[in-house]
């Protein structure tokens, strides 16, 4: 029995974790309109180059702007202008939620 | 000679949406070139303009190259920009810098100035960027880049007079933004590391250059949080990409285009029309009756004529494609398009090419270039040809009024309305179906991400307009034109020439019966032998070669000839049928029409039966039937074997459901 109960708190245990590094592992795709967040990482090398190109890399804050109709693409803006790519995309880029 | 030197050469570089061209025509005006640069798909535009220098008046070439954000190329477009800056050399790059953007604009300008060119930056905008409260410290900023700065408003003309004058004085930078402490730049300069293609060395120049920028605008610009024309633009956003809203404006634009394209056009496409056959009848007239001038009238004039009768049509698409894409409103139709258009292995940027493919898939294929994304452009150049274009339009309505001539479903729809709504949405229904097939079999090399900025909303610029349209005007008119005039005159020939003596025979019978004097019967005389004629030249010998292939479509040789003769496009058919039937004025449908129903095969049923409209039909809605497309989607694949398999695939389906039609039906 007691041994039935320390099973199951680890077991909560490690699904709070998890759930703790997914909250920090927050993605460009789940932020709303409005939202403003921290690059953190592109894990897609042509992606980040090309979005280097346009001042978009890790550490640059970035507010969501738009989210296409079904969801996709959506866009959001860095230094001054706004930029659109996939959601496919947007789920390789790690945010920082800043508000 | 003393006064003829050496014209300079003058790049223009810079981001997208910076009013690049717009500077490039406000500095060229009319003297422009349009090419392609070697091996790509790439618009090449050069021009040039004179400039004082030490009072005596100099001519420079001036480069329009593709905008790009860096010079570390990411696709076709921007390789072509940074090869011709490191192979060709030019004597001065103007940098053209959205002035409302400057952090993000700075980066191209910074390679620029490290690569040790002659450089002007044209700070483009400054009207936008008054008009928001953004100020700049050019002195100090000019000092610490160490190149001239040169204010413009390009919509407005502003600042151009400035611009050319400071051409000759321009410099280059001593100072230089890379990181002189990275170990890359110990024993290399700045060229050598850049091309050097080392993702490294990339990302962490970048950044440098990124930073130093970011200290740079932070000391010497001001500018309010929230910039009025920014925030305008998102307001106006809510809308258009609304998913209800956005829908509908998109829908009104489309529709506002199609009649347009349609109905505008038609009466200058008259106009043309008629022209060209009063040349012809006047030309008929006064030159002597020999084989040359009906070369020049029936072979040249009426390739000419089928050339221009399509400027009106590309004019319109091309005006609106501009005004769609200068407005900045395309970027916003494609935002909200491209998930459903990627569904079928399109791209949210296909949606003007495919509608205006129903004007012309010619120009809707050129119009293509500005998806980014290699796959979904083949994807869309593949389809296009399946939407009905108005080439069409002469057979479908010929035939559909043969099924139908006053028929009204329910006692008030008009059926031919009706089913000529069918073919247009079958065109759309195979152009999905087809691309969403062929989507899973084109392979690109190229890995591609979607990437597209949504710049703030502009009003268009006139002068612009009529620029644009003429450039692709004339590229269609020696490209597209060199194709059909050529097709006119091998089918002009395949028509008038034959086998042995017959076809002088029958021309020396019809010289005499025209020395005869004056008799009702002559002209039906004429006219029969112009029938025999053309049944007896290299083209009538094709065609009943060809019989027993189209037979089981339901087509006799007399269609098949039409078919063969219709590969220089697709109007030509009812031309060749009225020929055939010896119909007195070639585009008097009403007088084919009646000639076709009468028409008879030898067992006394009628040539013209339902099944064999309806298998006409069919097919011409699915065939590529037109030279013109077949070239320019070889011009625009950059292969042949593309255009060939699309050609071969297309007329084969289009084969397989007319004999499916026809056996079914009859």
């Amino acid at each position: 029995m007691v041994c039935y109960i320390i099973k199951k708190s680890s077991n909560l245990n490690q699904n709070l974790i998890s759930f703790l590094t997914l909250r920090k592992m927050l993605l460009l795709s789940d932020l709303k309109p409005g939202h403003l967040a921290k690059i953190s990482a592109i894990s897609d090398d042509l992606l980040g180059s090309k979005l280097m190109d346009l001042g978009c890399f890790v550490g640059q804050n970035i507010e969501l702007t738009n989210i296409a109709p079904f969801g996709c693409p959506i866009a959001f803006k860095v230094l001054d202008s706004v930029v659109s790519i996939r959601l496919k995309d947007a789920k390789k880029i790690q945010v920082e939620h800043i508000a | 000679m003393a006064d003829q030197k050496k014209n300079i050469t003058v790049a223009l570089v810079g981001n997208p949406n910076t009013g690049k061209s717009t500077l490039f025509n406000a500095l060229t005006g009319l003297n422009q070139k349009t090419g392609n640069y070697a091996g790509v798909t790439v618009d090449k535009l050069e021009g040039f303009f004179y400039f004082q220098h030490n009072s005596t008046k100099e001519k420079a070439t001036l480069i329009d190259l593709p905008g790009t954000y860096s010079l570390y190329p990411k696709s076709i477009d921007e390789k072509v920009t940074t090869d011709f800056l490191l192979t060709e050399n030019p004597e001065v790059v103007v940098v053209v810098i959205d002035s409302t953007n400057l952090e993000r604009n700075l980066l191209i300008a910074t390679q620029i100035i490290d690569l040790k060119f002659r450089t002007i930056l044209a700070f483009n905008f400054t009207d936008e960027a008054t008009q928001q409260d953004i100020v700049i410290n050019l002195p100090e900023l000019e000092k610490t880049l160490g190149v001239k700065i040169i204010c413009t408003d390009s919509r407005n003309n502003f600042g151009i007079d400035e611009l050319k004058k400071y051409i000759p004085e321009a410099q280059t930078s001593t100072s230089h933004f890379y990181d002189l402490n990275s170990p890359h730049y110990k024993t290399k300069t700045y060229k050598d590391c850049l091309t050097q293609n080392s993702k490294e060395i990339e990302s962490s120049d970048k950044i440098y250059r990124f930073n130093v920028i970011h200290y740079l605008v932070k000391k010497y610009t001001q500018q309010p949080k929230d910039l009025i024309l920014k925030s305008k633009a998102s307001r106006i956003d809510k809308f258009t990409t609304h998913k209800l809203y956005g829908y509908l404006i998109l829908l009104l634009i489309l529709f506002t285009v199609f009649q347009f394209i349609f109905y505008l056009a038609e009466t200058p496409m008259n106009w043309i029309e008629s022209g060209f056959l009063n040349l012809q009848d006047y030309l008929i007239e006064v030159l002597p009756d020999n084989s040359f001038t009906d070369l020049l009238t029936n072979g040249v004039l009426s390739g000419i004529s089928g050339v221009f009768m399509f400027i009106p049509q590309i004019a319109i698409l091309f005006s609106f494609i501009f005004i769609l894409e200068d407005s900045g409103y395309m970027a916003r139709a494609s935002f909200i398009m491209d998930k459903i258009m990627r569904k079928f292995g399109l791209n949210g940027k296909s949606v003007i090419p495919l509608i205006s493919g129903t004007a012309c898939a010619v120009p809707s294929i050129m119009a293509t270039r500005s998806i980014s994304n290699t796959k979904e452009r083949l994807v869309t150049i593949f389809v296009l040809p399946l939407i009905s274009c108005s080439a069409r339009l002469p057979i479908y309505t010929l035939f559909i009024a043969m099924l139908y001539p006053n028929h009204l479903f329910f006692g008030v729809i008009n059926a031919k309305g009706l089913v000529l709504f069918a073919f247009y949405l079958l065109g759309f229904l195979l152009t999905l179906t087809i691309g969403y097939f062929s989507s899973k079999i084109i392979k690109t090399k190229e890995s591609s991400v979607f990437l597209m900025e949504l710049p703030i909303y502009r009003k268009p610029k006139l002068s612009d307009l009529s620029i644009q349209v003429f450039n692709k005007v004339k590229i269609f008119i020696f490209d597209a034109g060199k194709i059909i005039l050529g097709l006119s005159i091998i089918l002009w020939f395949l028509t008038t020439h034959g086998p042995g003596n017959t076809l002088n025979d029958l021309n020396n019978q019809k010289i005499s019966i025209n020395k005869r004097p004056p008799h009702p019967l002559n002209d039906s005389l004429i006219k029969t032998i112009q029938h025999q004629q053309l049944e007896n030249s290299y083209l009538g010998l094709i065609g009943k070669k060809i019989e027993p292939v189209i037979e089981p479509l339901g087509f006799n040789w007399k269609i098949g000839i039409a078919i063969l003769s219709s590969f220089a496009a697709r109007e030509v058919f009812v031309g060749t049928m009225s020929t055939i039937y010896q119909s007195g004025n070639d585009e008097d449908l009403q007088n084919i029409k009646e000639k076709l129903d009468k028409e008879k095969n030898t067992d006394g049923s009628k040539s013209y039966s339902a099944a064999t409209c309806w298998s006409l039909l069919i097919f011409y809605a699915i065939a590529l039937q037109c030279m013109s497309t077949v070239a320019t989607v070889k011009r625009e694949s950059k292969s042949w074997k593309f255009s060939l398999l699309q050609f071969v695939l297309f007329t084969s389906l289009a084969y397989l459901c007319s004999l499916v039609t026809y056996q079914l039906l009859i």
